[in-house]
């Protein structure tokens, strides 16, 4: 039975005559004395007989084909494709060119917003002696002009300060020199009324105070042009004792420079 | 420039009419139709066992012989390559037909239903059972079964053709073979039993 079974294995092989010379006697020596398997080689040979005839069957109907005919055909059909292929290229760049358009578009559109957002052409970006600078860095150059100008302005107003605290008798007050220092005052406080405005900072909060207290003693001075009276310089002298002015703006000054 | 004939006359080699289509010679190609036509026909009509499919996949086979020989390189076999194309066509176009049902409809309509419990006593039934049954097979047991038996193509060639082992198209056959042989023992089986009813 076992043998049967690998008999039956190699049935096909045996029939299809791919066995060796060994086992082809080994097949033919089994099926003559094993019946099952004889008849199972005679149902092959029926199938492979059957087969044969249909193989027939298929090299009547080639036969019946006109082949002339064929390759005239498959010919026009190759041209008929090539055609076809050249529309399909046509159409796939048909197809892109919306693509194409779109992009294009959009990077028109953008450039446009970009030129009217910065207007890079406009004489107001583009002014004679003109520079762009950031406004931090602004900022820092307001506050170091601001710094110079507080600084000279305290200089001037020590100097004149000093200027009336030299006077110490009636005798010395000479109307020449009043009339002088008044007008120095003057200048000073047109002067201030430039870099007020920029004394807002924090950091300048100190100098705004002292000069806003020269301020009002410096239209006292310009007040000593109508009466040159050597009371009047006194009570100015003590103000400036009081406050101890001169000291102050001395360390201001250093503060700032 | 030559015509078909005066090629045929001089049998050139392949190589040279090959050579002659990468240049666009179309004799040289109508010629290499002639050759191969009845060949790739048998396989697809094998396959399908329908003239019509057949004729469609040697056209389509031939189209894309066309479009791709100037990928084709020397020293290759072209029975094979032109075999491997006429086989791919072959399984994708069953594939599409097999999703589609097309296939069943159209047997249906060339022949009456059989189904292969059925018990069919005359010959040309049998063939007709037979025919159904190598439709039936899966496709690649088929296409090597075809190649082998209807074609008479060698393994090593059918392994090259469908990029398979020697041994793997061997097994394939010998499967194809089995399972025909299973429907032959049944359909004798059944009709002794008719016979003895007979009797």
């Amino acid at each position: 039975m076992r043998k049967c079974r690998k008999i039956r294995k190699l049935l096909i092989s045996f029939y299809l005559e791919e066995l060796s010379y060994k086992k082809i006697n080994f097949v033919k020596n089994h099926l003559k004395e094993c019946e099952d398997c004889f008849k199972e080689f005679k149902n092959l040979k029926i199938l492979f007989e059957n087969l044969e005839d249909n193989k027939r069957e298929i090299n009547e109907t080639i036969n019946t084909i006109n082949w002339e005919n064929i390759p005239s055909m498959i010919m026009r059909r190759i041209e008929r494709e090539i055609i076809r292929e050249k529309r399909v290229y046509h159409l796939k760049i048909m197809k892109l060119n919306p693509i194409l358009t779109a992009v294009i578009s959009l990077i028109i559109i953008i450039g446009i917003t970009i030129l009217i957002l910065f207007q890079p052409w406009s004489k107001k970006h583009f002014a004679k002696n003109e520079f762009f600078v950031s406004s931090s860095s602004f900022e820092n150059m307001e506050y170091s002009v601001a710094r110079k100008e507080t600084v000279e302005y305290l200089k001037q107003s020590q100097l004149l300060l000093t200027d009336l605290m030299k006077f110490t008798s009636p005798e010395e007050v000479d109307p020449w020199t009043i009339d002088l220092t008044s007008k120095r005052a003057k200048d000073l406080l047109i002067q201030k009324k430039y870099f007020d405005e920029k004394l807002d900072s924090l950091s300048l909060m100190k100098a705004r105070r002292i000069c806003n207290q020269i301020e009002f003693l410096f239209y006292d001075v310009i007040q000593l042009k109508e009466q040159p009276d050597f009371e009047n310089i006194k009570k100015i002298q003590q103000i400036i004792e009081k406050e101890q002015l001169l000291f102050r703006i001395r360390l201001i000054e250093k503060e700032l420079s | 420039m030559q015509s078909g004939k005066e090629i045929k006359k001089k049998n050139e080699p392949e190589k040279e009419i090959i050579r002659r289509i990468k240049c666009g010679d179309k004799e040289a190609f109508n010629f290499l139709i002639k050759l191969y036509q009845k060949k790739i026909f048998r396989l697809a009509y094998c396959y399908f066992q329908d003239e019509e499919e057949a004729m469609e996949i040697v056209q389509e086979t031939f189209l894309r012989v066309y479009q791709k020989i100037k990928y084709f390189t020397e020293g290759r076999n072209f029975q094979n390559w032109i075999y491997k194309i006429a086989s791919n066509l072959c399984i994708d176009h069953y594939r599409k037909l097999h999703r589609t049902n097309k296939l069943i409809n159209k047997l249906k309509e060339n022949h009456t239903v059989h189904t292969l419990d059925e018990r069919q006593s005359s010959a040309s039934d049998f063939k007709e059972i037979l025919k159904k049954s190598i439709q039936y097979l899966p496709y690649k047991q088929k296409m090597v079964f075809i190649m082998k038996y209807y074609e008479g193509l060698k393994y090593n060639e059918i392994s090259k053709i469908m990029k398979i082992s020697i041994g793997t198209a061997k097994s394939l056959n010998h499967r194809a073979i089995k399972s025909l042989q299973s429907i032959v023992n049944r359909f004798i089986r059944g009709n002794k039993n008719e016979k003895m009813q007979k009797n």
